[in-house]
């Protein structure tokens, strides 16, 4: 994958300059993974699997690779989700247990074996199934896939982009510090801020049918 | 149960007008209470500058939310807490339009408020000057000023700088929003330093939410304030009238003891979801289908602003992420205009998601995940993202009821919000998307994309002169129920396209002044 405009950028230099709690809550994040709770250890690996393909990482060492699978786990036990469901959907812990066996229907249907048996490109095509509301399997009977997978894409990047590593690459330097910005026009930079290279990048963008159900509230609003 | 003894004023949610409210009613010696379901925060040790920890701000009970068009719940409408969504909001602090109070008169659609611009404007000054508003010098759009803002505007930001261009080339009048966040120190709060994490609550102050203004200053006048309390009945006594209300109070340790508190005045400013709940929860023999609600009209006519934000890629780094996202604005579109397909209008306001929030926006619209999805972040600080604030007209369909089968961890009944855009919302919608995308292009954009959006809740239990066509009267008195007020932006006859939170506290403040002078009358 084309690399990070930001190479060598890590917002953690800076952490002194961040209020404690910031830190320390950063920090955790980094070395206290949550044991798992909700998933069982099936769950588990399937959803790594999923996450592998939705944010893959082939950039990083495996010990360097940031995880997700605990904290949605954690989100789900706790039940620290965003408290509303939609008409005609269940509460979020079901419609995470009930996407993951569709997801191995899916899987089954198309290709006779388990999601994690897959390689790369069949998984992005039982992925794909999933996205466009053309998975199979008897789960996305009662449950609209499509709107499934946004649910599970949100969520998966809210905790992806809760990781120094993912504020590092898009050059964003995290809780800043306790100075704040001085300049804050279009076009400058802070002293502290990283250097960016390359180009912008070159993914094409498509509005998708808003009837996929807009944007979760869970980090809240915009204006 | 412990029953306390009777006070003034019992208010039911301290958020903006809630905090409005106990405060004015505090330093004029009323003894009163303020009931809030969440924790009173202390941001300097609370909050944290960190989006996922800061979801700990908002109401996420359980709801169910239907229609067409569901509207995106918890954190995108609600907080839940001392400050009530103040505390998470984004600060823009507008005035509504004289034209928004009579736009059946007007514009044939709606109906006309029972209150005036005229009726407001003294405390729209009052609330702006308490928040300690930062605005531009001049305000050219509805209304007249009598009164510059009371603080300077803040600086430009990145999006700020590109909105401002995009508009300059297209011939559009913009200026620094009015924004409630200080440019300069106010007593002990300082002005803030541009980090950018208002919308997850702000650690310094600066912010002008109800939780660091008029609650703090509610509980120096005396004014007992306590946090954990649901209340989830407004009593009434053999005749009718409103006497106190009930609810559960969360402990230190857990645990949930039942309490009633007496009042002589009964207030509700829960917001247009909790509100209308509470009143529907309150139902007895004597108002079998909830409190105030001969009309039936309690939990109807729901109103939201329609709220896409068109993002553009710039060149050059945007950092959409620095000073507070509100910063620049544009009402050139609010007012009707006869060449359009859709009467009423719009605003557009700059906006500046953190990463989190940007990434979700981004999935769920342009369907990206995988390795594009990494990539296309690569260049979140190179977007900038303008908002729109579009009216919606009230439908009696769009509002909110109780779940006839589902209860929340209280075990009260959980309510059920109901959604549908008419066909001419999606017109105005559609106009404002375009017209967002004009300006980003003449701003030099070199790609942009549309996200579908909602941003504020207004109606529910609305004001209004006659008894069957509206829940309360125009000093927010409940037209059913002696003792009874209702005070939030529940109250709302229209939407208007400009964001709720000053015109909710303008009504607060007036409806303090009325309840004062009735009080001084022995009219209460
Ligand atoms: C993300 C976001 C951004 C926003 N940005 C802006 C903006 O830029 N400008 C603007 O003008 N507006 C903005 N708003 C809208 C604004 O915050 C609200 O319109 C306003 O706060 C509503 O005021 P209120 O007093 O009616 O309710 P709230 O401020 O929500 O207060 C209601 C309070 O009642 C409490 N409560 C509810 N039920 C009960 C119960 N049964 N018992 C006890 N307590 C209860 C809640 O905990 C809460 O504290 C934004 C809102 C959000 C969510
Ligand atoms: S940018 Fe200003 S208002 Fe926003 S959080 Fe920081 S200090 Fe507070």
């Amino acid at each position: 994958m084309k690399p990070s405009p930001y190479p060598g950028f890590d917002p953690m230099r800076e952490s002194e300059a961040w209020e404690d709690r910031d830190r320390a809550l950063v920090l955790s994040r980094l070395h206290d993974i949550p044991a798992l709770r909700f998933f069982s250890p099936e769950e588990a690996q399937l959803l790594d699997a999923v996450v592998d393909r939705l944010i893959p990482q082939p950039d990083r060492a495996p010990d360097d690779r940031v995880v997700v699978t605990p904290f949605l786990d954690q989100m789900l036990f706790d039940d620290d989700t965003d408290g509303f469901r939609k008409d005609g959907m269940p509460w979020d812990q079901e419609v995470w247990r009930q996407a993951l066996i569709g997801i191995d229907q899916t899987s089954n249907a198309r290709y006779g074996r388990r999601f994690v048996e897959l390689d790369a490109t069949q998984q992005d095509d039982v992925l794909s199934a999933f996205q466009s509301g053309e998975a199979e399997g008897a789960v996305w009977r009662h449950l609209p896939s499509a709107a499934v997978f946004t649910k599970v894409i949100e969520q998966v990047v809210s905790v992806y982009y809760a990781h120094p590593s993912a504020w590092a690459e898009i050059g964003w330097p995290g809780p800043a510090s306790r100075r704040g910005y001085m300049r804050t026009g279009y076009g400058q930079l802070d002293p502290w801020r990283p250097r960016e290279i390359g180009s912008a990048s070159s993914v094409q963008l498509v509005e998708i049918s808003e009837s996929v159900g807009g944007p979760s509230g869970s980090v809240g609003g915009t204006h | 149960m412990t029953s306390h003894d009777e006070v003034d004023a019992v208010v039911v949610g301290v958020g903006a007008a809630g905090a409005v409210l106990v405060r004015k009613l505090a330093d004029a010696g009323w003894r009163v209470v303020g009931l809030d379901a969440g924790p009173h925060w202390d941001p300097q040790t609370d909050f944290l500058s960190d989006e996922r920890a800061m979801s700990k701000l908002f109401w996420r009970d359980r709801r169910v939310t239907g229609g067409d068009d569901p509207i995106e719940l918890a954190g995108n409408v609600t907080g839940k807490g001392v400050g009530g969504s103040t505390v998470h909001y984004s600060m823009y602090a507008l005035r509504l339009h004289r034209s928004d109070f009579e736009t059946r008169t007007r514009d044939g659609v709606g109906s006309d408020w029972p209150l005036s611009y005229e009726d407001l404007e003294p405390y729209y000054d009052e609330v702006e000057r308490e928040l300690g508003i930062a605005g531009p010098v001049d305000w050219p759009w509805d209304a007249p000023r009598r009164h510059r803002y009371p603080y300077r505007p803040h600086q430009l930001n990145g999006v700020g700088e590109v909105m401002a261009r995009g508009c300059d080339a297209l011939g559009i009048t913009w200026r620094p929003g009015a924004i409630a966040t200080l440019s300069a120190p106010k007593g002990d709060r300082p002005p803030c330093v541009y980090r950018g994490w208002c919308l997850s609550g702000c650690t310094t102050n600066a912010k002008s939410s109800t939780l660091v203004t008029y609650a703090e200053e509610a509980v120096h006048a005396g004014a007992d304030i306590r946090p954990h309390c649901m209340v989830h009945r407004v009593d009434t006594d053999a005749t009718g009238r409103a006497i106190g209300v009930t609810y559960f109070r969360r402990s230190a340790d857990g645990t949930v003891h039942e309490e009633r508190q007496r009042a002589r005045v009964v207030i509700v400013s829960a917001y247009s979801i909790e509100t209308p709940r509470l009143l529907l929860m309150s139902a007895s023999s004597r108002y079998p289908d909830g409190l105030a609600n001969s009309s039936g009209l309690v939990g109807k006519g729901l109103m939201i602003h329609g709220s896409d934000i068109v993002f553009g890629r710039f060149p050059e780094p945007v950092s959409q992420f620095k000073a507070p996202p509100p910063n620049t604005i544009t009402q050139d579109f609010y007012e009707t205009d006869a060449a359009n397909d859709f009467v009423r209008g719009y605003s557009i306001e700059t906006v500046g998601p953190l990463p989190g929030k940007f990434a979700q926006l981004a999935a769920s619209t342009l369907g990206l995940w995988g390795e594009s999805l990494r990539e296309f972040m690569y260049d979140y600080s190179h977007y900038a993202g303008l908002g729109l604030v579009g009216e919606t007209q009230a439908q009696d369909g769009n509002g909110v009821r109780l779940s006839p089968d589902e209860t929340d961890t209280f075990g009260l009944p959980i309510p059920v919000v109901t959604f549908s855009y008419a066909d001419d919302d999606r017109r105005l919608l559609d106009a404002g998307a375009d017209t967002q995308r004009r300006i980003l292009e003449a701003a030099g954009a070199e790609v942009t994309f549309r996200v579908s959006d909602t941003a504020h809740l207004m109606g529910a239990c609305r004001m209004g002169n006659d008894p069957v066509t509206s829940v309360v009267d125009r000093n927010c008195r409940a037209w059913d129920v002696r003792g009874l007020y209702i005070c939030d932006g529940s109250v709302f006859v229209t939407s208007g396209a400009a964001n709720p939170s000053l015109t909710i506290q303008a009504i607060a403040a007036r409806t303090a002044d009325q309840l004062i002078a009735a009080g001084r009358r022995h009219e209460l």
